[in-house]
């Protein structure tokens, strides 16, 4: 069992596009946690269901021919849903668009005035406005 | 990187602009390699913010005295602030709005009697619109969860996955 990205990366090279090259090493570097199975073709062929199950519980299966990944090309990823869009996000958050609108949350001080408010009560009534107990049982 | 969603109570001591606990994290945050895009906010927090900020002025607006004509002005300033920094997070479509994963785990959390206390140790049940924040904060938003930025704790450990942080205890009163 190895990580996502870690069984990706010594194929990156094989990139032909530079650009993209670049792009793809940038975002693995930030994909970490997703445990990966490569497989051999033949032994997806005889445990889909299991392989299935597996991607269903977090475990990617990467299927390549003769259980090695000797080409990008040779290589297929069965993969779920849900961990798909944990990929997606990652890497979202990595991205150089994202990194360049970071900015410090407390500027937005600066446009707010200094109130002079009495200190009690402290916390506001959400605790007092309603019920704490019993939402649907006492649904008609 | 962890993903933070501001409780009401926290937005509005922000608003108050009185350098408290939550204001001094929200500074601490950038600090902390936490920026603008990680900060997030429930759709109910400005609703509670105007129910509860106009009871008060109304309140203070009974009193003839000075006293109460200066609450007024200034829980006017104070309703001022929180518009101008929801508007922020609306903007930024940083405002977590409630969909049907997080209906669903409202409805289980509207099932069960959950104490915190507050700042001050005092016990209280939490309402149906802190359960609306907590289950926005358990769901999160694309499959990441957030922590709960609130001063109050679990001490029961009722919901356990929920994680929270507390600024009253990062930045307790007398502190930068």
């Amino acid at each position: 069992m190895t990580e996502f990205a870690e069984t990706f990366e010594p194929h990156i090279a094989s990139i032909a596009d530079e650009s993209i090259r670049e792009d793809v090493a940038e975002a693995l570097r930030f994909i970490h946690g997703f445990p990966t199975e490569v497989v051999s073709e033949e032994k997806a062929n005889k445990g889909l269901p299991k392989m299935r199950k597996q991607a269903l519980n977090g475990t990617l299966s990467v299927i390549a021919r003769r259980g090695k990944i000797s080409a990008l090309r040779d290589a297929a990823v069965l993969i779920s849903a849900e961990q798909l869009v944990n990929i997606l996000a990652r890497v979202y958050e990595s991205t150089e668009r994202q990194t360049a609108e970071r900015q410090s949350p407390a500027a937005i001080l600066s446009q707010l005035e200094p109130t002079h408010i009495g200190d009690s009560p402290k916390r506001i009534g959400l605790r007092r406005t309603e019920e704490s107990v019993g939402g649907r049982p006492r649904l008609r | 990187m962890s993903h933070f969603l501001l409780s009401t109570q926290t937005l509005f001591d922000i608003s108050r602009r009185q350098n408290l606990p939550a204001e001094r994290w929200l500074e601490g945050a950038a600090g902390r390699g936490i920026y603008k895009d990680d900060i997030a906010v429930s759709a109910v927090a400005l609703m509670s913010i105007e129910q509860e900020v106009n009871k008060r002025i109304n309140d203070a607006a009974q009193q003839t005295s000075d006293g109460g004509k200066s609450r007024v002005y200034e829980l006017h300033k104070l309703l001022s602030n929180a518009k101008i920094l929801f508007k922020n997070y609306v903007e930024d479509q940083r405002v977590i709005n409630v969909d049907g994963a997080i209906c669903e785990r409202w409805g289980w959390l509207l099932e069960t009697k959950i104490t915190f206390e507050d700042q001050d140790g005092k016990p209280y049940d939490i309402g149906s619109v802190q359960k609306l924040e907590i289950a926005c904060a358990i769901i999160g938003r694309n499959n990441i969860k957030f922590t709960y930025v609130d001063n109050a704790r679990d001490a029961a450990g009722a919901i356990s996955d929920l994680v929270m942080e507390r600024p009253i205890e990062m930045f307790p009163d007398g502190t930068t």
